[in-house]
């Protein structure tokens, strides 16, 4: 195996490194530290790019190894212009089967979860999925990841075998490693001495019908994307890795999650939402916080009429301090709650947004 | 139109206890349930089953012989039947292991009913181990495309997509050797689009809902819509009880084979703990109670000050 670590790296479109990917090569640094001090062995970080605009991907390669990555490559074909997980796993399995990485490490985006395991399953790797952080012991890397609803911690390590190790990360997570969860991701790099850059860009065409045994005009099924939906109303900055959110129910309404994004502004923060928030198309999808959306590890949660659902608490049980407000005394939301107050937070947020105000004088 | 639902057997709520020695989860003493999202998938199912309404549903299930108990769930729901694939070999499988053993499973059930799958449907994840890797996986090992984490899923009226004289030719061709039971050329992959079935899918995305059109054989994984799923019928919940489910071991599972899906492996070694790519070394139950303060002040503003006094003096504010 190549003592190497791929990332898998996204765009917007316009040739810019997603939030997720830069914080990707912030987690390659520290995956590649501590497994060359696992294993003392050296380590290379490659970027890993694929698309059909060529002056996009170029723009991105330039970003990427400015921000962690030593080498770059990337996979160009005309089949590549939309993401779709069956040419994605074929070009980049095509890949890694030729050049063997240690490790193809993915953030846990949409695209992510969709291609990760469908290239595991290609490769016959194993996968970790959703890692929140990392260890070493005996000289092997240990992964840790939740199970259960956040309920159990799982560690978790690889066989020693002749294939590529498959990981995705939780976005805003590793506190334990950086010490500070995403902010490291700013960091300059003290950890780990760089090898020598050799900035290398390769470029690998693809063409799906390139394949030895594929019978000519045979395609890859594959889905076609038809329309894209415009994301109902979109509040700010993605809750993922924030330190502060504000959240909002069933109880709020379009009117208070005006009052939350007032707050969540106040505190710095992003705002987050429940399922019925987001069902109601009072707010996109992006900021829904739960078992069918994300899990959050902020330093403070404040809650407006959520009633602390299951699904929900999976989603930000691990917060520092969590603050509810609800007008039912019994809401279950009490139960997983640091403070508490019991009213309409039509009337408490206000009186909270005052309050804050005047002690910042 | 025939649609295989692959359906698990979790936790209530998504507690468990975990086998620290095997890192498996111990099933006895909880509640047992479908997994929720499966309910999505099953929901889904019989919503294609409305609008084409000679539809089969058929669920399966890989688990102990109590993951019977979602198969009959799923009756009660309306599929027509469901099998449990059940094997001490199987126990302690990674998620890999399982989507082998889930694809073979497909096949096994396709040679029993003489049927086709046009489609797999599956939660786009579990609420015990909650990795969603296997619905790609099992795509992979079928050789079928997919999408996951969709809300709606609906079939495309084969009159609104024109059949080329290829395509048709090609599905002529393979129903033949279907007749002639053509074992080897029944595991070629399909010329995309060739049985003239397609989906219409909705799959949620941060960035906007995407509207996929997904041609047959195919699969697809389910997150929660906003509409509610069905409760089951109860002249279907008695009959469910009373069913024999039948149930695939190893030695059928394992005489199938995925060609052209990339294995790695020899077949014996497909699922079990000895196949499998990960080893657990611990499990933590994580403690995460909170010692709540509850302030129940009819007055707003005296509530906010008594809050807010108490998160500036901790510094969280």
């Amino acid at each position: 195996m190549k003592k190497e670590i791929w990332t898998y790296l996204e765009t917007d479109g316009r040739g810019e490194l997603l939030p997720t990917s830069i914080e990707l090569l912030a987690r390659a640094k520290v995956i590649a530290a501590a497994a060359e001090q696992a294993e003392e062995e050296k380590y290379t970080i490659c970027a890993l790019l694929a698309g059909a605009d060529h002056d996009a991907l170029q723009n991105a390669t330039e970003k990427a190894l400015g921000a962690g990555a030593d080498r770059a490559v990337l996979i160009e074909g005309p089949e590549l212009a939309v993401y779709r997980a069956e040419y994605y796993s074929d070009a980049v399995g095509e890949l890694a089967e030729k050049e063997k990485p240690q490790m193809i490490l993915f953030e846990r985006t949409t695209d992510g979860m969709d291609l990760a395991p469908r290239l595991a399953a290609r490769l016959g790797s194993g996968m970790i999925s959703d890692c929140v952080d990392l260890a070493a012991e005996d000289g092997k890397l240990l992964w840790i990841r939740h199970a259960f609803g956040g309920t159990a911690a799982v560690s978790a390590s690889f066989r020693e075998q002749e294939s590529t190790q498959i990981i995705s990360i939780r976005p805003g997570s590793f506190g334990g490693m950086t010490g500070r969860g995403s902010e490291a991701a700013g960091q300059p790099d003290t950890e780990r001495s760089v090898p020598e850059k050799d900035g290398a860009v390769s470029l690998v065409n693809y063409n799906s019908a390139d394949r030895a045994g594929r019978a000519a005009g045979e395609r890859i099924a594959a889905p076609e994307l038809v329309e894209v939906l415009e994301a109902a109303a979109d509040r700010g900055m993605d809750p993922a890795s924030a330190r502060v959110i504000v959240a909002g129910g069933n109880g709020a309404g379009p009117e208070g999650f005006k009052l939350i994004e007032e707050l969540a502004e106040l505190l710095h923060g992003a705002v987050g939402a429940s399922r019925v928030a987001v069902d109601k198309g009072w707010i996109s999808h992006a900021h829904l916080i739960g078992q069918s959306g994300i899990t959050v590890t902020p330093d403070l949660y404040i809650n407006c009429g959520i009633s602390g659902s299951v699904q929900h608490i999976v989603g930000m049980r691990d917060a520092k301090c969590v603050v509810s407000i609800n007008k039912d005394p019994k809401a279950l939301i009490f139960n997983v709650s640091d403070y508490g107050i019991v009213g309409d937070l039509h009337k408490v947020l206000p009186a909270l947004i005052a309050e804050i105000r005047r002690h910042r004088g | 139109m025939n649609i295989i639902v692959c359906v698990k057997q979790t936790p209530e709520a998504g507690r468990g206890e975990m086998n620290p020695g095997t890192g498996t989860v111990c099933r006895t003493g909880q509640k047992q349930v479908i997994n929720p999202f499966d309910l999505y998938a099953m929901e889904a199912a019989l919503r294609v089953q409305e609008k084409e309404p000679d539809t089969r549903i058929i669920a399966v299930s890989m688990g102990p012989a109590s993951a019977a108990s979602v198969l009959r769930d799923c009756i009660g729901l309306g599929a027509e039947t469901g099998y449990l694939v059940s094997d001490p070999a199987f126990e302690g499988s990674d998620v890999r292991g399982t989507a082998q053993v889930l694809a073979r499973a497909v096949r096994v059930i396709e040679k029993r009913e003489g049927i086709r799958a046009d489609a797999v449907f599956c939660g786009a994840k579990t609420v015990d181990g909650g990795t969603s890797m296997l619905g790609p996986e099992l795509a992979q090992f079928l050789g079928v495309p997919q999408v996951t984490y969709a809300l709606h899923c609906s079939p495309q009226k084969t009159q609104e997509l024109q059949k080329t004289q290829e395509m048709q030719e090609a599905q002529k061709l393979q129903e033949s050797q279907k007749l002639q039971g053509g074992a080897g050329l029944q595991n070629m992959p399909e010329e995309a689009g060739a049985r003239g079935i397609f989906f219409r899918v909705e799959k949620e995305d941060d960035r906007g809902n995407r509207i996929y059109c997904l041609p047959a054989p195919c699969l697809v994984t389910f997150t929660k819509a906003s509409f509610q799923v069905r409760y089951p019928l109860i002249a279907r919940i008695l009959e469910a009880e009373s069913m024999e489910l039948p149930v695939l071991t190893a030695e059928e599972i394992l005489a199938e084979e995925l060609p052209g899906a990339g294995l790695c492996g020899d077949n014996s070694a497909a699922a079990g703990p000895g196949a499998a790519a990960m080893q657990v070394q611990a499990v933590q139950l994580r403690k995460l109670e909170k010692q709540s303060q509850i302030i129940e002040d009819p007055d707003p503003v005296k509530a906010v000050a008594a809050l807010a006094q108490r998160l500036f003096s901790e510094g969280i504010l």
